[in-house]
């Protein structure tokens, strides 16, 4: 097991630090002047100047990626010269409400994906799983703003359930805190549910064919304790993992989301930073983001050791 | 990307089993189905439609009419006026130009840089491929609609641009394709015979490999058309797309978005129809993939 | 007293791309309680099957199995639930596949405990860390919380076998339970088998492809070949007076440690055959030493042999003094 977690932790080094030079570069290498572009078409050459001598666009790149890197380690992303306030604070005051976001959806896509998944495999052929096959198929075909804008129009224009727009911190008014995050979630839960649950009955089908399966039939145990208890951990694997980078990979993704649905998350943040042309916060969000989903994704595999016992002790998966 | 973007790197791996053998059974074209023919004429329609708009006698898809916003479909609009009382069907032949080059122009970009690269890759080994596979992997790490909104924001919201920059993230995709099915072929008796007869290596990638991987890339190309697509149309619903007037359908769904409570259809007719298309797209590329896969337990 | 399993004409086809299959094509069987029935073939002959239709883990397409006066074949779900685990147990070949990876021992064998005896989880677990003494595993305890794979090949089959065991079943059906064994192991193993059976006063029926694992520990043998029973006969008498060639054939295979090193194994030639469209005659005869023109025309219907308990397949049967006697006779125990 400690072998298995060093090796994933020397591999995710170089990733890092590939992204994060990456996501420095991304701002840097644009033409033209950075300063000017930040500053503005209505700037006067003094505070382009100032600009450019304040975030020290005038050194060499390599200096600035080692200067900024050095700062961004000891968690100083940069201060935006738009708002004045400091990048990892933004960052702060945003993430929560991009995770409430990703943690309602998600768990609205388990509760649609898993009983499907696993009636569908159980089925597999029948009326359902053509049904479930079919509309999965469908749904991952209509585009993300597309989803959005029917829900907007079924459930705040037609039912007048929801709000279309806006959000409600959850201290203030839980109940419309849930309320404000219902048509966003869903938006995402969609998508998501339509790909776990084509996931879930593929591994489950395979898994249902397996020997021990056969013998739990043979021990005349009932259908739901077989397909729950023998069935569905094994199958889950790909499941969860998925989930896992699902979340990391949304934590930029949801961007459009938050940006229909005007929430005040993270994606947000960078949308009305590239907006405005802040490059300090576009920078700084961009590698945070980055950063995330690799670790994230670092934290699945080990999250996949854990729960696979196989791979906790060491031996070759059968 | 959409909410939900189809995750190219899951459809890589489903698209990925080993290129067909040469030999193409004529039984193959019956096996795709009704619903392949379905989908490939409802894109044959688009594109002729998107191909052929200036030629068309469509009323000006520009021409504003106040005096008829969120009309409903009359002879002289088919497809009823959007919220500026401009033709719907118009701005949708019109929008169609943008979306289908975007989405065209973009994945051949991907297609040809991608395959290139993941053809030497699966085929050279070693140190090149290991520095390939991780470039792609570094690519792929990043959020890909963040990446784009940067770069047409900082750069410009010209066409040539944003079809660089979404072809340029579809490249690992292609790339993870072509390496996967260059590997699995590369093994094969055919390119051991050509080796043994004194082939260059370069008439091997060339002659023996290139032709087997096509249609395993270009199913894939179909699905990477779609996502392209949606790629532009979440760009163009931000407002970060080719400046208006020329509107993509994206585009025509934003706008209609604050009406949706007085006349829905303007954005709910352009959004069917971008759903129409990418659904063809997946069908297609879905019904063509299990024939190569078929093919390929043949031999 | 009746049998406590009776099978009659059992036929279980399946559906290939090429025409229906017949993998078992009316076997009949009768076990009394407390008896071990041995039934032996060469992979392919239908064994498997055999005994998964059985407890009807594979559809059976026609025949009767009558199990202490019930039909398996016709009994609705939940009574066959009620049997499958309890009443009969079935044991199968490998036991790191049919073995669940990501559940632990203990659970495995308590689930039948709690489903059919409706034990409590604690009782379950206590009679689950006997089972495993029962069946030879050192330090139960620490067994029942670890996985499948942290054990040896040996020590999952005698889990396997505690499993099966658990609700004391009138039935033991043990599917080739040693071939994916050590041969060091597979004595053991069949041993313990024997003895379990001994103590529960359980009926068995051991499946092989191996003569050698069903000598002396068998009351009665089954020879099965493309999917019929073609002899049988209580196991002393089958190897004294073995009738059908195919049998005597599976007896001259055996490699012998009184033969000099190197003598030849006398394989039987060509395959098995085809089960989808099985030509006329005998299925045996394209490989018999003995075969003659009526042998490719009739099939041969199962005969008994005089009056003696002994049933055959074949026109032309072994004639009982002539064998030489290196080809019959006792075959060593405990596997190849």
């Amino acid at each position: 097991m400690l072998t298995f977690v060093r090796g994933k932790v020397l591999h995710l080094v170089p990733v890092m630090f590939a992204v994060t030079c990456f996501s420095f570069l991304l701002t840097s290498l644009l033409p033209g002047d950075a300063a000017v572009v930040m500053a503005g078409p209505n700037a006067t050459a003094e505070s382009v100047a100032a600009l450019r001598s304040g975030l020290k666009l005038d050194q060499p790149l390599p200096v600035r990626y080692v200067d900024w890197l050095g700062k961004a380690v000891r968690g100083d992303l940069g201060t935006s010269p738009r708002s004045q306030t400091r990048v990892l604070e933004s960052i702060r005051e945003r993430l929560p409400i991009t995770l409430e976001l990703l943690l309602i959806a998600q768990v609205m896509g388990l509760l649609v994906a898993v009983p499907i998944g696993i009636a569908s495999a159980y089925r597999a052929g029948g009326i359902l799983d053509q049904a479930a096959s079919g509309a999965a198929f469908a749904v991952l075909a209509i585009p993300g703003f597309v989803v959005a804008i029917v829900l907007i129009y079924l459930f705040a224009v037609q039912m007048d359930l929801v709000p279309a727009t806006g959000y409600t911190p959850l201290l203030t008014n839980p109940l419309e805190n849930l309320r404000s995050f219902f048509l966003p979630a869903l938006t995402v839960a969609l998508g998501e549910a339509a790909a776990y649950t084509r996931l879930l009955r593929s591994d489950m089908i395979a898994t249902l064919q397996e020997d021990y399966i056969a013998m739990a039939r043979a021990k005349g145990l009932p259908t739901w304790h077989i397909l729950l208890r023998h069935a569905l951990k094994p199958s889950s694997f790909t499941l969860l993992t998925v989930l896992g980078i699902n979340i990391g990979r949304l934590l930029g993704g949801a961007l459009i989301v938050e940006t229909i649905f005007a929430l005040p998350g993270i994606g947000r943040l960078l949308v009305e930073a590239i907006y405005a042309r802040d490059l300090v916060v576009v920078q700084g969000v961009v590698a945070f983001v980055a950063v995330a989903f690799v670790l994230v994704n670092f934290g699945v595999d080990l999250l996949y050791a854990v729960l696979d016992p196989r791979i906790r002790h060491g031996r070759a998966l059968a | 990307m959409a909410a939900h973007s189809p995750d190219l790197t899951t459809e890589a791996i489903i698209v990925a089993p080993a290129a067909a053998g040469v030999d193409r059974p004529p039984r193959a074209w019956h096996r795709l189905g009704a619903s392949f023919w379905l989908s490939v004429a409802w894109l044959a329609l688009v594109t002729l439609v998107a191909v052929a708009a200036p030629a068309l006698h469509l009323a000006d898809p520009n021409l504003q009419d106040l005096t008829d916003r969120g009309g409903s479909a009359s002879p002289q609009h088919l497809l009823g006026t959007d919220g500026l009382g401009r033709d719907m069907l118009s701005r949708l032949a019109w929008g169609a130009r943008i979306s289908l080059t975007v989405g065209c122009a973009s994945t051949l970009l991907g297609m040809v840089v991608g395959t290139l690269l993941g053809m030497t890759a699966g085929y050279v080994r070693g140190r090149p491929e290991g520095v390939v596979v991780a470039t792609m992997d570094a690519l792929l790490a990043f959020p890909a609609l963040v990446l784009i909104l940067a770069v047409t924001t900082f750069i410009g919201h010209d066409i040539s641009i944003i079809v660089g920059v979404i072809g340029f993230l579809g490249i690992p995709a292609f790339a993870r394709v072509a390496r996967a099915n260059t590997l699995a072929l590369a093994q094969r008796e055919f390119v051991l015979a050509a080796r043994a007869m004194g082939a260059s290596e370069l008439r091997i990638i060339g002659l023996e490999i290139l032709p087997n991987i096509v249609a395993p890339v270009l199913t894939f190309g179909l699905l990477v058309v779609a996502v392209a697509m949606i790629a532009e149309g979440t760009l163009a619903f931000l407002g970060l797309s080719v400046p208006p007037p020329a509107a993509s359908w994206g585009a025509m769904v934003a706008e209609g978005r604050g009406d949706l409570d007085i006349w829905p259809q303007v954005s709910l007719i352009p959004a069917t129809v971008f759903f129409l298309t990418i659904f063809a797209l997946n069908l297609a590329a879905d019904r063509l993939r299990r024939v190569v896969e078929v093919r390929e337990s043949r031999i | 007293m009746p049998p406590l399993l009776e099978v009659t004409d059992l036929c279980v086809e399946f559906r290939t791309e090429r025409g229906p299959l017949r993998a078992v094509d009316g076997v009949s069987l009768k076990l009394e309680a407390g008896r071990t029935l041995g039934i032996v073939g060469e992979s392919g002959c239908g064994k498997t099957v055999l005994s998964r239709s059985l407890l009807r883990l594979t559809p059976v397409t026609a025949g009767r199995i009558v199990f202490d006066g019930r039909d398996i074949v016709t009994m609705d779900e939940s009574e066959l639930r009620d049997v499958r685990g309890r009443d009969v147990s079935i044991v199968f070949q490998d036991p790191m596949t049919s073995l669940n990876p990501v559940l632990t021992i203990g659970s495995q064998i308590a689930e039948t405990l709690i489903h059919h005896l409706r034990m409590s989880r604690r009782a379950a677990r206590a009679r689950a860390r006997e089972l495993l003494a029962a069946v030879g595993i050192p330090s139960p305890d620490a067994r029942l919380r670890e996985y499948p794979h942290q054990l040896s090949g040996g020590m999952r089959q005698r889990v396997t076998i505690a499993m099966a065991l658990a609700c004391e079943p009138r039935l033991l059906v043990a599917d080739e339970p040693t071939t994916a064994l050590d041969v060091t192991v597979q004595a053991q193993i069949l041993d313990l088998l024997k003895q379990q059976q001994r103590e529960r006063g359980m009926a068995m029926i051991l499946i092989s492809h191996d003569l050698g694992v069903v000598a002396g520990r068998t009351d009665e043998i089954a020879v099965m070949y493309a999917g019929r029973i073609v002899e049988r006969a209580p196991t002393g008498l089958l190897f004294r007076r073995t009738r059908m060639p195919y049998t005597e054939a599976l007896l001259r295979a055996i490699p012998r440690l009184e033969h000099a090193s190197h003598t030849r194994l006398l394989a039987i030639g060509g395959r098995p055959p085809d089960l989808v469209d099985p030509a006329p005659g005998c299925r045996f005869a394209p490989r018999c030493s003995r075969v003659r023109e009526r042998c490719r025309i009739d099939e041969p219907p199962l005969m008994p042999d005089g009056a003696a308990d002994h049933d055959f397949a074949c026109w032309y049967p072994v004639e009982v003094p002539d064998l030489p006697p290196h080809s019959r006779g006792r075959v060593g125990v405990g596997g190849t």
